[in-house]
């Protein structure tokens, strides 16, 4: 009996260590295998074709589809825009679907001035080989995420129009996301003009309707993507090798440098990749959790973003003819809102992922 | 005899809304396609629930959709306080036996106007369903032959804010998104239901005397409407807002001065939330105005505005539909 139990115990002792690694490796490949599904709501756009383009190359990302908003240029040419690009990358298997046509209580404000006559630069894509989804937009949304419980993140990188509307359609969606990460907003001052940034700027109405449909909303804004800079630095290192999606995204960010440079910018804001990146690492972005109003009435700041940066309102209590402070009334957070970013390593990150393909 | 009219209403089926139903789906050369439901007098499972109940009286086995169950960007605020806590004057009604469909009301609000262009399209509740309806499928607007609004308070004082009327303060963004649609348009502002148009207690005493189960119902679900009213305006009677424009919408000829004029809906204030600015001199276009004005221009819609109805005849109608 204390043979056996030896020998047993031998054979434990040296194969342990390799069970253990086996084990271990067994762990890390299955999550490193489980990549995360989301769907990208687009208007591309310079930097969402980016950003659509660095989602494809992470293995870790599983891109279930493409809804199309308008915003930097209209829902048609979105549309083709979309197709063109995951023909490129030799993905005709990913939904790409048609939403809105224009934000709910506004007329569209479309942005030829900083993303080309296309939305891409000028550049003239090859006609796409694949087909658009028939379904519409926010529809496709709601079905992917009852198809995929806790498993979607949703990444809208343009006017917050479809989330709105598929959230307006069926609001048990907000508890079945897994994430939503948008690029938009600002709490630091706008990039369209004083207060707004131009997502958020396009469809207040939808923004105010997502940040408060009761999921926690994480917001890349632009004050983060304008200290996220593409440089000629790294544009050089993208050209060092050629490739069909490369050559494109070199050609695009050499225009959208260009542009940025002309405006008296040192680079061009990542914005919509820096999303798709905080998706991929959280670690190349600081959050901070917060409650984020979105202004639909002023006259300088409808489209503002208004982050409560202290976490709650002071409470006034009238007291005759004038009010006094009684303490503060805490607010419930709504928001991560990103304040910070590691240029650097996103940039790096961005570069690996697309160079040579 | 001439085709049946294709009806499509949208409703938040409180005690004026389903006197409403009734009137359509008792009407002889309407077929009403389906109901639409959505939240607002009381919240949207209840509202379906009371559609329900309304077309099992009429014995009708017309469908009946859900929709949306809040306005689209303002916090809900139902009107329980006026129609009683079930929307029906809170007398428990029995549960229906019919169900609700499958489909949302806004597949069918879609669905319903392409199969059948050149519907009247009858809105008596929020138009929240309908404005997600026209940012899905934008054509819509142009295949329906008239869109009859209840709702707003055309120059003159609201009855749930001193600005404006319920349907249109309780979800403003969805009000402007079809006031800037191109839908034909005819608002039926809430003050057509007050004057001579209330019915009075000798009026309640005839339809009462009718004897039939629907003349009934109408009267009894009615019954906390009647002491809201009378502790909101002081007048005694039941105001029902929704069947007068039920009544426009099967009979145009009841009402007896129309005009047309651009509506904007006000979304920026909270001293005049969903107050339906009538631009009743047609100066929108002029230079101090054009510019605020420029969305409503765009489009080019005006609405048809009813500033006057024949009481009598509509009185007539209600009766007819009741007895």
């Amino acid at each position: 009996m204390h043979r056996l139990t030896v020998t047993r115990a031998l054979i434990f002792k040296r194969s342990f260590p390799t069970i253990a690694i086996l084990i271990v490796s067994f762990v890390a490949l299955a999550s490193a295998q489980t990549p995360k599904r989301v769907i990208i709501d687009t208007d591309p756009g310079v930097d969402d074709a980016l950003a659509i383009l660095l989602a494809l190359n992470s293995p870790e990302l599983k891109v279930e589809a493409l809804t199309v908003v308008p915003g930097n240029v209209e829902a048609a040419q979105g549309l083709e825009n979309a197709l063109k690009i995951v023909s490129l990358a030799g993905r005709c298997d990913i939904a790409v679907a048609a939403g809105a046509q224009h934000p709910l209580n506004q007329k569209l404000i479309t942005a030829q001035y900083w993303h080309g006559k296309n939305g891409l630069a000028g550049v003239e894509l090859p006609a796409s080989k694949c087909k658009a989804d028939v379904r519409f937009g926010p529809d496709l949304i709601i079905e992917t995420i009852h198809k995929y419980p806790h498993e979607i993140t949703l990444i809208p990188v343009g006017p917050l129009t479809n989330i709105a509307l598929a959230v307006s359609k069926d609001p048990s969606i907000a508890g079945l996301v897994k994430d939503i990460v948008i690029m938009g907003g600002s709490i630091t001052g706008g990039n369209v003009n004083g207060a707004a940034e131009a997502n958020i700027y396009n469809d207040p109405e939808a923004a105010a309707i997502v940040f408060n449909a009761g999921w926690m909303v994480t917001m890349i804004g632009s004050d983060v993507g304008e200290r996220t800079l593409i440089t000629r630095k790294y544009l050089g290192e993208l050209q060092a090798l050629h490739g069909p999606e490369s050559d494109f995204v070199a050609g695009l960010a050499d225009f959208y440098l260009t542009r940025s440079e002309k405006s008296g910018y040192e680079g061009a804001a990542m914005y919509d990749p820096l999303a798709v990146g905080t998706v991929l690492d959280p670690s190349v972005v600081t959050l901070k959790e917060m409650h984020v109003d979105v202004e639909t009435k002023g006259e300088f700041t409808r489209g503002e973003t208004v982050g409560n940066r202290m976490g709650s309102d002071e409470n006034n209590v009238l007291h005759g003819d004038h009010y006094e402070i009684d303490g503060v009334i805490p607010l419930k957070p709504n928001a991560r809102v990103c304040t910070a970013s590691d240029a650097d390593r996103f940039l790096r990150l961005f570069i690996s992922r697309i160079k040579g393909k | 005899m001439s085709e049946k009219r294709t009806f499509l209403i949208d409703t938040d089926t409180a005690s004026d809304d389903a006197v409403a139903l009734i009137m359509a789906l008792r009407a002889s050369d309407v077929s009403v396609a389906a109901i639409t439901v959505v939240a607002g007098n009381v919240d949207v499972q209840q509202a379906t629930r009371n559609a329900l109940y309304t077309a099992e009286l009429c014995d009708s086995s017309v469908p009946i959709f859900t929709g949306a169950d809040k306005p689209l960007v303002r916090f809900y605020q139902s009107a329980t306080w006026f129609h009683g806590r079930d929307g029906l004057g809170g007398h428990d009604y029995p549960r229906p036996k019919r169900h609700a469909e499958r489909t949302h009301a806004v597949e069918a609000i879609i669905e319903t106007i392409n199969a059948n262009p050149g519907l009247v399209l009858v809105t008596l509740g929020p138009l929240t369903n309908i404005a997600l309806a026209l940012s899905k499928a934008p054509a819509i607007s142009g295949k329906v032959a008239r869109c009859v609004v209840m709702g707003g308070a055309p120059c003159c004082e609201g009855n749930v804010t001193p600005a404006a009327e319920y349907n249109i303060w309780v979800d403003p963004e969805a009000a402007q998104i079809i006031f800037r649609s191109g839908m034909p348009i005819e608002l039926i502002g809430w003050q057509l239901c007050r004057g001579d148009a209330v019915l009075f207690e000798s009026d309640i005493r005839y339809v009462s005397s009718l004897g039939t189960k629907l003349a009934h119902f109408a009267v009894e679900c009615n019954s906390h409407a009647r002491e809201a009213y009378k502790l909101q305006t002081n007048e005694d009677g039941i105001c029902l807002p929704d069947p007068v424009a039920m009544c426009v919408a099967l009979d145009p000829t009841i009402a007896t001065q129309w005009s047309e004029h651009y509506v904007a809906v006000e979304t920026g204030s909270d001293l005049t939330r969903g107050m339906t600015v009538v631009d009743r001199l047609n100066v929108a276009g002029d230079e101090r105005n054009r510019i605020v004005w420029q969305d409503a221009l765009r489009r080019g819609g005006k609405a048809k505005v009813c500033w006057s109805i024949d009481n009598q005849r509509w009185k007539s109608a209600l009766y007819a539909a009741l007895r």
